[in-house]
């Protein structure tokens, strides 16, 4: 043969061998969770060994089920694990088919199956009930007990074990829709020895006629010792060979057996190629001696000796001699889920429910599955609607953990925490779990089932607000002062409510605190704190009264708020008491928004031009009162500005009429012309009222630059710097309250080139008892003392106005209406548009016709 | 001084036309304040005049401030014991918050009486 006739023969080998390959993905079986049970079933008989075996001249004696003595006699699977996954039988029913094909050696129905047991002389103590069938026996999974021995060989034992079966359906007639060919599957198990198990190969039914027969298949999978792993999940148990000829006699011995465990392997769906969504109906299992040649379809026709011999050989490796558990069925791999939710009642209502989350304060939430060596097994996060779900787990004892940590398979398992302000409340499933470990953490142990209901409840903790009190005067030795419950409070979230307040802590700078009429000192006070019930707002409705220590400090109370799940905040709240032993001094500013500003003309009676700036005074008052809210002075400020004026003017102002001027004492006034006389205390002289003389000429106060006329108001004029003068006025202890002071209604004045009878006010407002009262009515003025109408003219024009905020003035000449835009609008509306004309806001000013400091 | 007069109504014919066009009309405002129309009642102040009345079932000193923080007004208001003040305030000024011991109540400057309990 040519050598290129050997390539060729090669290559179609390899063509040959890849288009019949079968696929190899099972997974061996390492792990077995069976339930062992004591039957009632019972048979005893005796009979002789089986015909043509090496034991059928002797007579023994046969005990099945309970006669067997054992009470282990049925060993259900429950689940297994299989590539560190477990799975779990499904329920689907199915049928069991041997389908016989008679051989030289064994016609008709032959049942040969083997019982896990005790030899004991002549006597065979057989754990499994009695079932002579095979159908039956291998139906489901009911007994890990029993098996076939020798399924698939036609001949080679000498013992006569040998059968006629060629291929073993387990069918599903109705189908299965395969929600996941990735976790679903059947398993198949063998006795023997570790690596000595048994070949063969099996494929999966893809369809059936109507009698159940397969009419296609999937690929064929093809099974070596190898693939049952080195582990027996069972250990090594001695059993017994028995057999039927025929439907009508008992089982009977042909051979007995040295212990021998259980392998096994199990097959995913998946792992022959198909896919979610597909139908399967069963699956089958031929002898290991089907040729490497046959594919699916060769696998529908069982009679076909090609591919199935009837010559297999059951004692020759690679051929019939499986010893198969009695054990049939579809497998699910193993799953658990549950739910997180925000459990804002935590377990007082012994749910553990809620709204569904799946984020904390935007923080994705994981559930990390834990095995037993704290290595994550996986993680998933949890779903919007709060749900989540691994839907493939191994067996075992296995902890769901909570976290805004996301573990990494393989790795150590993170912490197991959520941000501080949030809490564990309500994850009471589990093994072991009690309401008082609600940590985050739910241990399971897997099982045959899947497990659902595992469900974290976790909820916002309330917040404790922090407060601190006004200033008081400390009281002094032993002196309850009352806090007020106001000055606690909290809340909670998402529904909850604060249902009480833990002062968790002895009161800072207090000699003792009384608590709902009992008094506690620093060495009573409960280690544990006091917990006080509370309104919603985490006011406390039980009294609360310190005795503060003496002397300028302040009582500190710390305590959490409790929510109605039995959580407290996750930080303190806290009270400060503040206590001075200092009389209390309460200071109030006006104009409370810094300066104000007056603005005089200053040719009245005769009008001016309403530039307002013949007179320009900033002005502030700084009223101290006692704890009664009795004033006990007033200091202001005046800061002369501008004068634009050629007359020598003076200024004043007078207080309230129920202030009583021998009650005052005034210092600070500047006065350098002979024209003001004043009584001792620095009041005016010859006043009903208490009237105060700040200056008396300006230009003493502020030198006249040389050019312009009067003090800034001239812009081409050198710029002088304001006159601060500050005036203290002293009042009689515990005289005058706020509103007999009235500084709101101060009455300024300017005194009109040093004649002290000529007086500019504000409108209306009146003149002091040293004004020419003759003046009135005069030239433009208006004024008319019948009605208290003053300082206005016939269509209400003011020779002075007062500005609650410092006032930037016109420049010499210009009228204010076209420097401050808005001014007119304001008097025009009667003061209700633009009541703010005078702030420095785009679209009021003309820049051009406001002084400007340089 | 007959064009001059003229020549004044000219212009304040064509600044009232073109005023006409303006989106917003306003009143024609006056040359200088003593063409001002000022009603006859208002005296020019630029704060209103509020009376307070403040009661409270605790000691403690009662504050009124604005919104940015201004304290218009402090003063002890002791529990049971009402308390009136005057206060005058910046006419521009439409609301304010009075606190007492941590409690804080908003108002309106819509009316010249206010009432103001802490219980």
């Amino acid at each position: 043969m040519k050598k290129n006739s050997y390539l060729k023969i090669l290559l179609i080998l390899i063509i040959t061998s890849i288009a019949t390959v079968d696929l190899s993905a099972q997974s061996a079986i390492t792990e077995i969770s069976a339930t062992t049970s004591d039957l009632p079933d019972s048979e005893t008989y005796s009979a002789n060994g089986a015909t043509n075996s090496g034991l059928s001249g002797n007579t023994y004696t046969y005990k099945f089920g309970a006669a067997s003595g054992f009470n282990d006699n049925q060993l259900s699977l429950d689940a297994f694990e299989a590539d560190g996954l477990g799975y779990r039988y499904e329920g689907v029913p199915v049928e069991v088919f041997f389908r016989r094909v008679d051989n030289g050696n064994v016609t008709g129905v032959r049942d040969l199956l083997f019982y896990f047991g005790e030899v004991s002389g002549s006597t065979f103590k057989l754990k499994a009930p009695y079932e002579s069938n095979m159908e039956t026996a291998f139906t489901g999974n009911t007994n890990l007990r029993r098996g076939s021995d020798n399924l698939f060989s036609n001949g080679g034992d000498g013992n006569g074990n040998n059968n006629n079966i060629e291929r073993l359906d387990v069918v599903v007639s109705a189908g299965i829709e395969l929600i996941s060919a990735e976790g679903q599957g059947y398993a198949l198990m063998e006795r023997g020895g570790q690596n000595q198990h048994d070949a063969f190969v099996t494929a999966v039914i893809l369809s059936v006629d109507g009698a159940g027969n397969p009419t296609s298949y999937s690929n064929v999978i093809r099974v070596g010792s190898a693939d049952y792993g080195t582990t027996n999940p069972i250990p090594n148990q001695e059993s017994v060979v028995l057999r039927r000829d025929g439907t009508t006699e008992v089982l009977k011995t042909s051979t007995t057996l040295g212990p021998q465990g259980i392998g096994g392997i199990m097959f995913k769906f998946s792992d022959f190629g198909l896919t979610d969504g597909q139908t399967v109906y069963g699956y089958s299992v031929a002898a290991a001696d089907f040729p490497n040649s046959g594919g699916a379809a060769d696998m529908v026709d069982y009679t076909n000796t090609s591919y199935f011999p009837l010559t297999t050989n059951g004692t020759t490796a690679g051929q019939g001699g499986i010893d198969m558990i009695a054990l049939t069925g579809i497998v699910r791999e193993i799953s658990i889920s549950g739910n997180v939710f925000n459990d804002i009642s935590g377990l007082t209502n012994n749910l553990v429910d809620g709204d569904p989350i799946a984020a904390v304060e935007s923080n994705e939430l994981y559930v990390n599955l834990v095995n037993e060596l704290g290595k994550v097994v996986q993680s998933v996060a949890v779903a919007a609607d709060g749900s989540y779900g691994f839907d493939a787990v191994p067996l075992g004892e296995l902890k769901l953990q909570l976290s805004l940590l996301e573990g990494t398979p393989g790795d150590n398992a993170p912490a197991i925490n959520l941000i501080p302000e949030w809490a564990y409340v309500s994850d009471k499933a589990g093994t072991g779990a009690t309401p008082q470990n609600n940590d985050g953490e739910i241990t399971i142990f897997i099982g045959a089932q899947n497990v659902s209901g595992l469900d974290f409840g976790i909820q916002k903790r309330p917040v404790a607000e922090t407060t601190s009190l006004s200033p008081q005067q400390n009281p002094g030795g032993t002196v309850f002062v009352t806090v007020p419950a106001t000055s606690f409070g909290g809340a909670d979230f998402d529904g909850g409510t604060v249902t009480d307040i833990r002062i968790d802590s002895y009161p800072i700078g207090a000699e003792a605190i009384k608590i709902d009429g009992v008094t506690y000192d620093f060495l009573s006070f409960p280690a544990a704190g006091i917990t006080i019930p509370a309104n919603l707002s985490g006011e406390p409705e039980q009294s609360i009264e310190i005795d503060p220590a003496d002397g300028d400090l302040t009582v500190t109370i710390s305590y959490y708020t409790i929510d109605n799940a039995g959580y407290e905040s996750s930080l303190p709240g806290q009270v400060n008491v503040p206590f001075t032993s200092a009389p209390i001094i309460i200071e109030n500013n006006y104009p409370a928004t810094g300066y104000g500003t007056l603005a005089y003309e200053d040719l009245w009676p005769g009008k001016g031009d309403y530039d307002f700036n013949d007179m320009v005074i900033d002005y502030r008052f700084v009223i101290t009162a006692n704890g009664n809210n009795m004033i006990e002075s007033v200091a202001a400020t005046f800061i002369l500005k501008a004068f634009g004026a050629s007359y020598e003017n003076g200024f004043g102002f007078q207080l309230s009429e129920a202030i009583d001027a021998a009650d005052l004492t005034v210092t600070g006034y500047e006065l350098t012309e002979d024209i003001i006389t004043l009584d001792g205390n620095g009041t005016e002289a010859g006043q009903s009222k208490p009237t105060i003389i700040v200056f008396d000429n300006a230009y003493n106060q502020m030198a006249y630059p040389g050019t312009g006329i009067g003090v800034n108001t001239t812009p081409e004029a050198t710029y002088v710097t304001p006159d601060t003068m500050n005036i203290l006025i002293n009042f009689a202890s515990n005289q005058y309250d706020f509103n007999d002071l009235d500084i709101a209604n101060f009455n300024p004045f300017i005194i009109v080139n040093l004649n002290r009878e000529v007086e500019v006010h504000l409108p209306d407002y009146l003149p002091t008892d040293l004004a020419d009262q003759s003046l009135f009515g005069q030239w433009e003025d208006a004024s008319n003392p019948a009605t208290a109408a003053y300082y206005k003219t016939a269509n209400n024009l003011p020779w002075a106005i007062n500005i609650y905020e410092s006032f930037d003035y016109p420049i010499e000449k210009q009228e204010i209406i076209w420097a401050h835009l808005k001014f007119a609008e304001w008097a025009t509306s009667g003061g209700v548009l633009f009541p703010n004309w005078y702030q420095n806001i785009s679209g009021f000013r003309n820049d051009a016709l406001i002084y400007e400091i340089p | 001084m007959r064009k001059l007069q003229l020549l004044l109504i000219l212009i304040v014919f064509l600044t009232a036309s073109c005023k006409k066009d303006r989106e917003v009309p306003v009143q024609p405002l006056p040359d200088s304040m003593e063409q001002l129309n000022v009603p006859a009642d208002f005296d020019w102040k630029t704060t209103h005049e509020y009376n307070f009345t403040f009661t409270s079932s605790s000691d403690g000193i009662v504050t009124v401030v604005s919104q940015n923080g201004t304290v218009f007004h402090k003063a002890m208001l002791s529990a049971g014991q009402e308390l009136s003040v005057k206060l005058s305030l910046p006419a521009y000024l439409e609301n304010i918050q009075v606190k007492q011991l941590g409690r804080i109540v908003e108002r309106e400057l819509n009316q010249n009486s206010i009432e103001i309990n802490f219980q």
